[in-house]
C-alpha cells in the first residue's frame, strides 16, 4: 500500500519537481552505467528510503493506533479529530490539540499549544536546508510537509551516503511511506476504540524507541553529551510550553561546545 | 466551527515552522556553526521527546516506575550491541514481561 501511493503521488515528479532542481543531475553511480539502469537506480532510491523507515514503523505505528483511540474515546468530532493527522502531522502535538478541542480551549490559546509543541521542527528545517538549497519551490513544500521527527533521521541519513538527487528520493520514499502508515495507523486506532487492549502501553513505544534510537547511534561524546542534555532540560522545564525547544537548543549547544574543543 | 478553525489553524501554523529555514536557505547564508551542529539535533530532540514522555510515569515512584525503569534499561543496553529495532522489541517485551511478573495486567 505504501508503495502504490507513493508511485501514483511521484509519477509526476519524476518529471516536474527533483529534474529541475539545479543540482548535479548525475552522481558517480549514474556515469559508470547504462540509462536503464540508471532509471532502475532512482526508482530504487524511493524504495531504499521506505526500506529505511520500516524500523521506525515499529515504534510510530503503535503511537498513531494511541492517537485514533485517544480520538475516538474524546468529544471532538471525528473527521475533525482524523483531521489533524494531515494538517498538523506529528503525534505529541495531535495529543495537544484533541485535548485541547476536547476541553473547548480558545482558539487562540489551542492553536499556540500545538505550535509550542511543534516548535523543534524549525531545528529539523534549519537542518535539511542546507540539503534542499536551491531545489523547486514544490519539492521543498512537499518535503517540508513530510517534515518530522522519523522522516528527519532517515533522510539525514540518506544525505550522508549518496547524490543530492539519490538522497532527495530516498527522503521523500521514507516520508511517504511514514505519511501513509501514520494515517493508516490512527484509523485503525480509531476503528478499534476501546477494543484495543490497555495493558500493551502502547503509549510507551515511542518514548522506548527514542531510547533506543539514541543509546544505539550516540556513538561519539559530543552526541551523547547533546542527548543527555537534552533530556535533562527536557525534564527541568516541562512546564514552560517552549521547554522542548530550550532543551534541543541546550543539547545542541552542550554537544556542539565540545566538538569545538580539539580532542 | 471552532474546532475546524483550530485544526486548520494548528496546520498551517506548523508548516510554517516546518518550512521556515529551507525556505529562507537561498537568501541566507547558513552559519557555518549551525551546519555543522546539525547532526547534533535528532539527538537532543529524541532524548528530550523520550524524556518528557517518561518524566511523570517514572518520577510517580511505585512498581509503575520500576516496570518502565526495566524496560528502558533493557532497550538502552541492548541498542549498544544490537540494531535499534531489536533493541526497541526488547525493551517492550522488557516492559510487558515486567508488568504481568508484578500482576499489572
Amino acid at each position: 500500500m505504501p508503495q502504490q501511493a507513493s508511485g501514483r503521488t511521484l509519477a509526476p515528479m519524476d518529471s516536474d519537481v527533483l529534474v529541475r532542481a539545479d543540482l548535479p543531475p548525475v552522481d558517480r553511480a549514474d556515469r559508470a552505467v547504462p540509462a536503464a539502469a540508471a532509471a532502475r537506480e532512482r526508482r530504487g532510491s524511493y524504495l531504499r528510503g521506505a526500506v529505511a523507515m520500516a524500523p521506525w514503523l515499529a515504534g510510530i505505528v503503535p503511537f498513531g493506533l494511541v492517537v485514533g483511540v485517544t480520538i475516538g474515546g474524546s468529544d471532538v468530532p471525528a473527521p475533525a479529530g482524523l483531521a489533524t493527522g494531515v494538517t498538523i502531522y506529528g503525534g505529541s502535538a495531535q495529543l495537544t490539540a484533541i485535548r485541547a478541542l476536547g476541553e473547548g480551549t480558545a482558539v487562540v490559546a489551542a492553536v499556540a499549544g500545538v505550535l509550542a509543541v511543534n516548535a523543534r521542527l524549525v531545528l529539523y528545517s534549519a537542518a535539511m536546508a542546507p540539503h534542499w538549497r536551491g531545489t523547486s519551490p514544490w519539492f521543498r513544500a512537499l518535503a517540508s510537509y513530510l517534515l518530522v521527527d522519523p522522516s528527519y533521521a532517515v533522510g539525514t541519513e540518506g544525505y550522508g551516503r549518496q547524490a543530492p538527487l539519490l538522497a532527495h528520493r530516498h527522503y521523500l520514499g521514507a516520508a511517504l511511506t511514514l505519511w501513509v502508515a501514520w494515517q493508516a495507523a490512527i484509523l485503525a486506532g480509531f476503528l478499534a476504540g476501546a477494543a484495543m487492549p490497555a495493558g500493551l502501553r502502547l503509549q510507551y513505544a515511542v518514548p522506548l524507541f527514542l531510547v533506543a534510537q539514541v543509546a544505539g547511534k550516540a556513538r561519539t561524546r559530543p552526541a551523547a553529551v547533546a542527548g543527555a542534555v537534552g533530556a535533562a532540560v527536557a525534564v527541568v522545564a516541562r512546564a514552560h510550553p517552549l521547554g522542548m525547544l530550550a532543551a534541543v537548543v541546550a543539547g545542541v549547544a552542550a554537544g556542539g561546545a565540545l566538538e569545538r574543543r580539539p580532542a | 466551527m471552532s474546532a475546524w478553525l483550530i485544526v486548520v489553524l494548528a496546520g498551517a501554523g506548523t508548516f510554517l515552522l516546518r518550512v521556515s529555514v529551507v525556505a529562507l536557505v537561498d537568501h541566507v547564508r547558513m552559519p557555518a556553526w549551525l551546519e555543522r551542529t546539525s547532526a547534533l539535533v535528532s539527538f537532543a530532540a529524541f532524548a528530550a521527546l523520550a524524556a518528557s514522555a517518561l518524566r511523570v510515569p517514572l518520577g510517580g515512584g511505585g512498581m509503575e516506575a520500576v516496570r518502565l525503569a526495566v524496560a528502558v534499561s533493557v532497550a538502552a543496553w541492548t541498542a549498544r550491541r544490537r540494531p535499534v529495532p531489536v533493541a526497541f522489541l526488547a525493551g517492550l517485551g522488557a516492559l510487558w514481561a515486567a508488568t504481568a511478573a508484578s500482576g499489572g495486567w
